[in-house]
Order: structure tokens, then sequence, then C-alpha cells
């Protein structure tokens, strides 16, 4: 049996492993409690505020911060829990040039020493003793620094614990250079898809101000014959107004008409009613309301086309049967194309894919403009779908005056163009490819000098790295 | 890092240091703790070692020192040598004489000691020393306020075979009585350390109402020896005036609540002060400091605990080692009056330490203690036993 000597004895030994145990836990609990919230910095002040903060929490320190390489010879802070030290310029000696050797330490006084000396009296004059570690960044080895106002604040445990946060900060700094890098690639990507847009937007435009005087003479036609059967029918209603109004002189007489009025009134109608042609009058007018109203509906869905396919395509992707926009972008070249093209249409029942709609009617015009430039006199453009593999299969073909080798190599080049100056961009066919590239699909060209050219564009239903919260 | 001890028990100075360093391989090492009987120290002796250990601290020790060989004592014999080889540590040994100002001489040794290490700025993880008995309490004072509370000060007070004073310190090829030796350690491992005094507090209590340094003169208004021996049932009837009672009061030396536990749930500590004489006005002669207005109790201790305490204080420091960290080696501090009460026992005290240690080891018998409390604060008392135990990387 233990004497009470001995259980006091036992009783200490426990205490010493006990507090030993306790600032393990301690240390791990703040290490792993932190890791997340300093691993979820996105700049470097937010994740060393983060980092000064937990020291701030463990240790009796007033300042924390960070010395980088400036030049030779030379380290500044590049970052300070309170800012008293940003900035500063520090001479490496001695001291520092063990520290930057790998070497964790305190210094329990820091008046008289070299690094501390070259200090301005006022960052030194709160500053007792201090705690540094190396931080191994990217491209340099930093400085970590700890102060207290105390002289000798600093034991060895607190050492350990600095050099295993020093690690800590060092993984932690590369995470946020990767994230920086995320970022900056991010922001590039954004950029790109900007003027990708804006490029492609501008494109569309320049297209689309090459259709519009095809389209507006498409409108203007049945605006001349609206026009003209307007007048027409003015005519027409003033006639007929004749005609109302000696009836309406009857109607409106204050007695009833005698027999011999009645007889007279029925002989001046019929009179008028041959003169003015009546039965033809009413005939023709039908004929100008309905010729009017199709010209009507014929400019509607022209602009609504219009509207449609110049609308700014904010890049949504969804489920799209390709057959619509296909149509719907044929209506809006078919004023460029009716003249001197046969259009042919063999478009299979597809699977709807996800995709940008808008843009792959961009695509589709084109194509379609393209092969009706390249037809000088008469020719056929065939379009035709077809389900494939995990995708659909769209082929343009037309049989226009082809496409040389060399320049086939070129196709898809920005800025590239065999139009004559003022008829064509050059990135057409180059944001044709960015879209169906965009769209994991792939685009081939078969091409023959004087013969021909066959577009074949592959999409599949899902791109590759499609993701369900795009739709 | 690797340690190794080696002790001698030749009857002359040179043959006991020639024993040593036959031992040592013919590389440096990197610190050398010399310690025995103040009989072995002899300047031309112990040049040979100097030269051997260029980074050298001895001084000497109550009869003889304990290593992991035995012990190695006798009256006129008893020599022991602990060595790093730590190509990845850094150590330095510092001096200074006490003169009149033993706060300045703590702080001049551990100056000095710094720069000898080349860590003029540096905290180390150990300061390890060897004081004069008789300001202790100052000498480390002055470490404190040098490098702050937060190094670990333990080490043991020098010692001779009768306390006549003859206690010796050599230093740079000189033999010395009054210098504070302090040695820095800025080792490659971590260092596990343990201080302890297994006394128990009993019923009886005081106050100190007059005190001159180290002389108790009374307590609760009666002379100190009158009420020390009330407390202690006449276990010091019979002392003469300015007789001897160290023997007899070892296994009740006097006891200060220094350190409470914190919370009540922590471990309260007691600073003991060994009564070593009865003065001519009833007070008593202690090796320690005491003040006016302390609470003194009356401890109590049994052999048995001073013969198994010191293999559990190193096995405390030992477990305090980082888990990946075997121990390479252990200095250990045994107070000399306990030493002597276990007298022919002394044997089982190292075999205690063996059982719990395996690594090489000196343990040397002090005239007072220093180390580090619970409290993180370093004192120096009486009837206490430290242990510092290197770990290996």
């Amino acid at each position: 049996m233990e004497t009470l000597e001995q259980l006091r004895e036992s009783l200490q030994e426990a205490t010493r492993l006990k507090e030993q145990a306790e600032w393990y836990r301690k240390e791990s609990e703040l290490l792993l409690g932190s890791m997340q919230t300093v691993l979820m910095a996105d700049t470097p002040q937010e994740m060393f505020a983060q980092v000064f903060g937990v020291f701030k929490q463990l240790l009796e320190c007033n300042h924390c911060f960070v010395l980088e390489a400036q030049k030779p010879g030379t380290l500044y802070c590049s970052a300070c829990s309170d800012g008293v030290f940003s900035d500063s310029s520090w001479q490496v000696g001695g001291l520092f040039k063990r520290i930057l050797q790998g070497k964790t330490l305190t210094t329990f006084r820091v008046a008289q020493i070299p690094e501390w000396e070259s200090q301005p009296e006022s960052l030194r004059s709160d500053v007792g003793s201090a705690l540094y570690s190396p931080v191994e960044l990217q491209d340099q080895t930093a400085i970590l620094v700890l102060t207290s106002p105390d002289v000798g604040a600093f034991s060895k445990n607190d050492e350990q614990l600095v050099a295993r946060f020093s690690a800590l900060v060092a993984q932690t700094m590369a995470n946020v250079s990767a994230k920086l890098l995320v970022t900056e690639n991010q922001k590039l990507r954004a950029a790109k898809e900007k003027a990708e847009s804006d490029l492609l937007h501008a494109e569309k435009m320049a297209s689309i101000g090459q259709l519009a005087a095809g389209v507006a003479h498409e409108i203007n036609n049945p605006m001349g014959f609206i026009f003209s059967n307007s007048t027409m029918l003015k005519t027409y209603i003033g006639d007929l107004s004749k005609l109302l109004s000696a009836l309406n002189d009857w109607v409106a007489a204050d007695s009833e008409p005698s027999p011999e009025q009645l007889t007279q009134c029925y002989g001046q109608l019929c009179e008028l009613w041959e003169e003015l042609d009546v039965d033809f009058l009413r005939e023709d007018m039908q004929g100008l309301l309905d010729d009017n109203q199709a010209g009507l509906e014929r400019i509607r869905d022209i602009v609504l086309a219009l509207r449609s396919f110049s609308r700014q395509d904010e890049g949504t992707w969804e489920a799209y049967n390709l057959n619509e926009g296909l149509e719907l972008t044929l209506k809006m070249v078919m004023n460029e194309l009716k003249y001197k093209v046969e259009i042919r249409k063999d478009l299979q029942t597809l699977p709807k894919i996800y995709c940008q709609p808008g843009r792959l009617n961009q695509v589709w015009m084109n194509m379609l403009v393209n092969a009706g430039q390249a037809i000088e006199r008469h020719g056929t453009i065939t379009i035709a779908t077809e389900p494939a593999e995990q995708g659909v299969i769209v082929t343009i073909t037309d049989t226009g005056c082809g496409i040389s080798k060399e320049d086939q190599a070129r196709l898809f080049e920005p800025f590239f163009t065999t139009k004559g100056v003022g008829e064509g961009t050059g990135l057409g066919l180059s944001i044709s490819y960015s879209i169906i590239e965009q769209h994991g699909g792939r685009i081939e060209v078969d091409s023959r000098v004087n013969e021909g050219t066959r577009f074949s564009i592959y999409l599949p239903v899902e791109p590759p790295e499609f993701e369900a919260d795009q739709v | 890092m690797q340690i190794l001890s080696a002790s001698s028990l030749a009857s002359s100075p040179q043959d006991a240091v020639a024993e040593l360093t036959d031992t040592l391989p013919p590389t440096q090492p990197s610190l050398a703790i010399l310690s025995g009987n103040v009989r072995m120290f002899s300047a031309d002796a112990l040049a040979p070692l100097k030269e051997r250990c260029p980074l050298l601290m001895a001084g000497s020790s109550c009869l003889g020192v304990m290593t992991d060989s035995g012990l190695a004592q006798g009256d006129d014999s008893g020599l022991g040598l602990f060595a790093i080889y730590d190509d990845d540590g850094d150590y330095g040994v510092g001096s200074a004489a006490l003169g009149d100002d033993p706060v300045k001489a703590g702080a001049d040794a551990l100056t000095a000691a710094l720069q000898s290490a080349d860590r003029e700025w540096e905290t180390p993880d150990l300061i390890w020393c060897i004081l004069p008995p008789g300001s202790e309490e100052q000498a480390i004072q002055g470490m404190v306020e040098l490098v702050g509370t937060s190094v670990p000060i333990i080490g043991g007070s020098v010692a001779d075979n009768q306390i006549a004073g003859e206690w010796v310190q050599y230093i740079d090829g000189a033999l010395h009585h009054d210098q504070v030796v302090v040695t820095v350690f800025f080792p490659s491992g971590n260092v596990g350390f343990s201080f302890s005094s297994g006394y128990s507090p009993g019923s009886v209590t005081g106050t100190v109402t007059r005190a001159e340094g180290r002389t108790l003169l009374e307590i609760d208004g009666e002379p100190a020896a009158d009420v020390y021996n009330r407390w202690t049932g006449g276990l010091i009837e019979d002392v003469p005036v300015n007789g001897n009672i160290l023997m007899l009061s070892t296994r009740n030396p006097l006891g200060r609540l220094v350190n409470t536990g914190g919370d009540g749930e922590g471990f309260s500590e007691y600073l003991l002060s060994h009564p070593a004489s009865v003065t001519p006005e009833r007070g008593i002669q202690l090796f320690t400091e005491v003040n006016e207005g302390e609470t003194l109790h009356l401890m109590r201790g049994d052999m048995d605990s001073l013969i198994n305490r010191a293999g559990r204080v190193v096995d405390t420091a030992t477990k305090l080692l980082p888990p990946d960290q075997t121990a390479a080696g252990a200095l250990i501090v045994y107070c000399a009056g306990c030493m002597l009460t276990v007298g022919e026992s002394m044997p089982d005290v190292v075999a205690g330490i063996k059982a719990e240690f395996s690594a090489p080891f000196l343990g040397v018998f002090t005239f007072g203690e220093q180390g580090c409390f619970l409290d993180a604060t370093n004192r120096h008392g009486n009837l206490m036993i430290s242990a510092v135990v290197f770990g290996d990387k």
C-alpha cells in the first residue's frame, strides 16, 4: 500500500504528465480548429489574419508579422497583425541567417540584437522578446516573427508549437497561391469568355448586317403591296360611302316614302351599284384584305425571327431540338438564298441535346450563309440531321465553288477569309469551331474545288463537362 | 546525440581522471560535466581532461557520484563524467564570481555561457548550474532577470564531504569555491525534466516571526529550535548549541507552500528547508532563506520514499520527452542530506533509477537543489531530487 508521501509523488508525476497532455491537446485542437479557417482564406492578408489570430489565442504575443526577402541582405515586413511593422525593412544578420537556414528560435531580449537595433525606437519600444520561425514559401524562405512585451516570454513549447504551425502557414501560403492562380485563371477565363461572347455578338451582328439588305427587301415587299392595297381600299371605301350616302338620304327622310319615291330610289341605287361595280368592289376588297393580312403576318414572322436571332445569347444551357434551330435559322437566311439556291431538308427525328441554342444557331447561320456565298449562280444546299451515338450529326452540303486544300488548312483560323474586303469578318468559322468545341462536339469539312463543300458537325447529347446546375 | 558516462573509484585524482579519459572516444565531446568527491579535484590532475573536453563544467559532490555503473563514493574517491556528443546542438559554459552581488553574478555567468555557445541572444532550452551554497536564490534571480521565466533552471549546490566549506569548482584550469557556474543547453533533441519532493505536510504549522537570511530565529514568537523540538517530539532535545542536526532533521524538514495548484485540482507544492544546526539564540540554521510572515509546515518523509524517489523522478522526466524521441542520458541531482540519511541503502537508489532508466546517467549529491516547479517557477530548495533527461531524435 502506498504511503501518503508516495501518493503525493504519484500525484505530482501525474500532474506533470497531465499538464503536458493538456498542452498537446490544446495545441492539437487549435491546429485542427484553425486549419479549416486558415485554409479558407482567399488572400494572403486574410490568411495571415487567421494565422495571427490563432497565435494570439495561444501565445501571449502583442505583434505577429512576416518578413520576406526584398533584395540581397534585406527583408521587409509583408504582413503584420496590427500594421505596426508593415513595410519595415530589416537587415539580415547572423540571427536571421540561422533562421533562414531552417531554425526556429527565440530571443529572450531583443535589445542589442543587431537586427532589432536597425529598427526605429518607436517600433521596438514595446517588444521585450521575440520568437522566429522560418516559413517555406514557393520561391523563398520567409520569417514569421511573434513578439511579446515581456523579456523571455517564449518557452521551448512555444517554439515547437510555432515551428509546427509554420509548416501549416507554408502549406496555407502555397494553398493561397494556388487559390490566387485559380482565381487568376478564373478571371482570365471570364475575360476570355467575355471577349469571346463580345466577339460572337459582334460577328453575329455583322452577319445580321449582312442579311439586313435582304431582310429589308423581305419586309419592303409586303409593305409595298400592303401600302398599295391600302390605297385601293381607301378608294373602295370612298365608293361605298357614296352608295351609303344615297341610301342614307332616303333612310333619314322625315316621312314615309311614297311608292313613286321608292321606285325612284331603287332606280338611283341600281344605277349607282352598276356605276360603282359593287360586286367587284366586294370581291376585290376581300382579296386586298387577305393579301394585307398575309403581308403583315410575313412581316411579323421576319421581325420575330430577327429579334430571336439577334438576341444577345447569355450562354444558357438547355435541352433543345436542333431541328427547330435549323428551321429558324433557315427562315432568317432564306431571303439571302432563295433566288439562287434550292434548299433541301432531310431533318430526322433527333433527341434533345443540352446546348446553348442561340450559339448553335449562329453556327448554322454561318454555315448557310457561307454555303450560299459559295454558290455563284444556282445550286443546292442540303441540310440534314440524324441521330448518332450519344449525340446528333448535322451536315450542311452545298454545290458551290469548294475550298482549296490550302484554304481548308486555315479555315478555322480567326480573321481568315477568302471573301473580298468588307464582305466577311473572317471570324465566322473560327467562332463556329469554338462554339462546337465548347459543346464537346467536333466539326469536319470535306470539300472539293468546283464541286462543293460539306460541313459535318457532331454534337453530344451532353457535353463532357456538363453539370446539371447549368441547366 | 550520444551520451557517455563513466566513473572511477581510483584513489588518486590523476588515476581517476586517466580512467575517465580512457573511456572517451577520440573526438571531443560537445560538453562534458565532471562531478565527484572534493578530494578528486586537483587542477593539475584535471588539466588532461580539460584538454580532451574543452567545454567542461566541473564541481564537487558530497562523497562522490552515482552513475549507471553504480555508486562511485568514498571518503577520498569517487569521480564521474557525463559527456554529450551532439553535432547538431550548441552548448556553452560560463562563470562569474559570487562577490557581493550574487544576482549580478547569476546574470553574468549566464551571459558568459550564452556567449560561449555563440547564442548570445537566444533562449536556451535548459540552464544547468552548480552554485556555491549560500546565495542560490539570488543567483537564480539574476538568471531569471536576464532570460525571463520560461527557461528551466536546474542544478545543485556544490558540496564537500563534511559541510566544511571545502566545496570546489574547476574553471579554466583553476579551482574555485565561490563561482556561479552555468551551462546553457541548445540540444538537438528535447529535454524532459522533473523536480520532486515527496514529503508530506503534517498538521503542525507556524508563522515565521523572526528570521535573518537563512537563520530562522522565531516561530510564532518562540525560539525556532524550541518550537521545532516540540513539533518533532523532542528530536533535537539533546543537541548542543551549534550542533549539527542535518541527519536528525532529514525526515522532518520545514516546508512552505509555494504553489497551491491553481484551481484546487492541481498539485500543491512545498519548498523544503533543511534544518542544519541550532544557533546560540536557539534559532535554526537552514540551507534556504526564509522570510518573516511565511507559514512553515512540519513535513514528514520516510526512508522508502528517499530510496525510491529518484527512480520515479527520472521516469517522469523521461515520459515528458516527445513520443518520437528516446532518452539518450540523464543528469540527476540528489540531495546530499537524503543521501547521507539513506546511507548504506544508496545502491538501492541506483538500482531504482536503473530499473526505470536504461541510458547513461550521472547523479550528484548536493547541498541545495535548484529546479522548476509545476508553476513554472525556478526555485532553490532542500531535500529535493531533480532529473533532466536528454532526448535523441
